[in-house]
């Protein structure tokens, strides 16, 4: 993993503050942050570019907080959804005690929420959908479409312990991600060329 | 054994949307075969499924937007330069502070007596002498009520209630100024307010409270006191004319305003 290994260096060099390496850390990581964060933001580029700020120094100044180097791009992107989650939660928040001067409370539904468990689904049916009948499929079939929440409850109706129950699930999870990953990949080749603007 | 294309592709440039047709294409094509080794570069670079779907849900930046992301680094060095808490504010909003300023100065009808710092007697109540306007401002107190508050910094999460005395009727309008100096209206009265003592604000969704979730640093609440009802950009503005804590006043064409602003220290969260 000669990336990651680049990547892990450039982190170890941070969390003992080098200059040049966190600067590289922005200049490689900067884009997906903004990009995270304009759509977090509906499109709002002075929103999404105080975030991507906000999320970098945040993350920079608490880097010896990250114990695996290599987790960097999952944790400053997880940090950029937070954050945008965060502020949303507080707009709203503020909204509701403007009174009525300023403006009624505006509700709204989050159209994120429904797109993710739309997309979700989906991908998560194509997954299943490419498994073979075997174990795997048949554990991924109660927890994802039978509605059964609890590994213990799963385990008791297959007959196996909790831990072959979450050990299944966990492989699940990683083949959906690399779905997931590949839908990612395959959307930007057709988006190749084009912008937000 | 066939090379695994994702342990050497910079993941940074497929997350950002700058990797070439020819190096998407040939991933796209390699994720399609059976390949334990890309299971495995996820899972270290610790991208989850919901960041996962938060990528798929962003729209493709342009190459203008990637050089403009990465043009922000002067911003972040700077900030990383200031204490803890501070932080580089966006030229748009640093505009809008400098406009309210330049109101609070003196333009557009705008008058802020420097010689009035009035402060607390020994008694508490503020003395009336050095205000130019038509009458001495209503007196108010603003105080915060909740769990932490008194022991340093509150903690990330924070939840407080605003509480306040007003000596008589009055409009009341509670500003709040966050670490980074952006301002905003928390509360304002849609009629004038009979004479109080520890009264709660009531607003449309209940007390009038204040949580800190996650912004760490030196909060400013500022309770302005107004016999007119003031325009949301004037109540804006009454929060640029003062600096100091606890009472004082300002004059908004010849009407005097009474204050009372607190500071409040708050932790942050997990980044």
């Amino acid at each position: 993993m000669e990336y990651l290994h680049e990547v892990r260096d450039l982190v170890l060099r941070a969390q003992r503050g080098e200059d040049a390496a966190q600067s590289e850390l922005f200049r490689r990581f900067a884009p997906a942050a903004y990009r995270v964060s304009l759509s977090l933001s509906r499109g709002n580029r002075a929103e999404a570019e105080d975030l991507v700020q906000e999320v970098f120094v945040s993350c920079l100044r608490h880097l010896d907080e990250l114990r695996e180097p290599s987790h960097f791009p999952g944790w400053l992107l997880r940090a950029v959804r937070n954050r945008a989650i965060n502020r949303a939660v507080q707009d709203q928040n503020r909204r509701r005690l403007l009174d009525s001067l300023i403006e009624p409370p505006i509700a709204e539904a989050d159209p994120f929420e429904a797109y993710a468990k739309e997309e979700q689904l989906r991908l998560v049916r194509a997954v299943f959908e490419s498994l073979d009948p075997g174990p795997l499929k048949e554990t991924a079939q109660l927890y994802y479409f039978d509605g059964i929440e609890s590994a213990v409850e799963i385990g008791a109706r297959l007959g196996i312990p909790k831990s072959t129950v979450t050990t299944r699930l966990d492989r699940f999870r990683q083949l959906l991600k690399k779905r997931m990953f590949a839908a990612l990949v395959s959307r930007d080749e057709v988006h190749a060329g084009g912008g937000h603007r | 054994m066939r090379r695994c294309l994702l342990e050497d592709m910079p993941l940074d440039r497929l997350l950002g949307g700058e990797a070439s047709a020819e190096e998407r294409g040939a991933l796209a094509r390699h994720l399609e075969e059976e390949c334990a080794s890309c299971e495995r570069v996820l899972e270290a670079a610790s991208l989850d499924e919901a960041t996962l779907l938060l990528l798929l849900r962003a729209p493709a930046i342009s190459a203008q937007e990637q050089a403009d992301a990465r043009a922000l680094w002067p911003r972040v060095e700077q900030a990383l330069a200031a204490p803890a808490g501070a932080t580089v504010i966006s030229l748009a909003r640093r505009k809008w502070i400098l406009a309210a300023t330049a109101l609070a100065a003196g333009i557009a009808g705008f008058g802020v007596l420097s010689s009035w710092p009035p402060r607390p007697s020994d008694d508490g109540s503020i003395g009336s002498t050095g205000l130019k306007g038509d009458a001495p401002p209503a007196q108010v107190e603003l105080r915060l009520v909740g769990l932490g508050l008194g022991t340093g910094c509150l903690p990330n999460g924070a939840l407080t209630e605003l509480r306040y005395d007003l000596d008589r009727e009055a409009h009341l309008y509670v500003l709040h100024q966050d670490p980074e100096g952006r301002s905003e209206i928390l509360y304002a009265s849609g009629q004038a307010l009979a004479p109080k003592k520890d009264g709660v604000f009531e607003a449309a969704s209940g007390h009038l409270g204040y949580r800190f979730d996650d912004e760490p640093g030196d909060h400013r609440f500022v309770l302005a006191a107004s016999d007119v009802r003031l325009e949301p950009r004037e109540a804006t503005t009454v929060l640029a004319t003062t600096t100091a804590e606890g009472a004082s006043a300002v004059v908004i064409d010849g009407r005097s305003v009474g204050l009372f602003a607190v500071r409040i220290c708050a932790s942050g969260g997990e980044p």
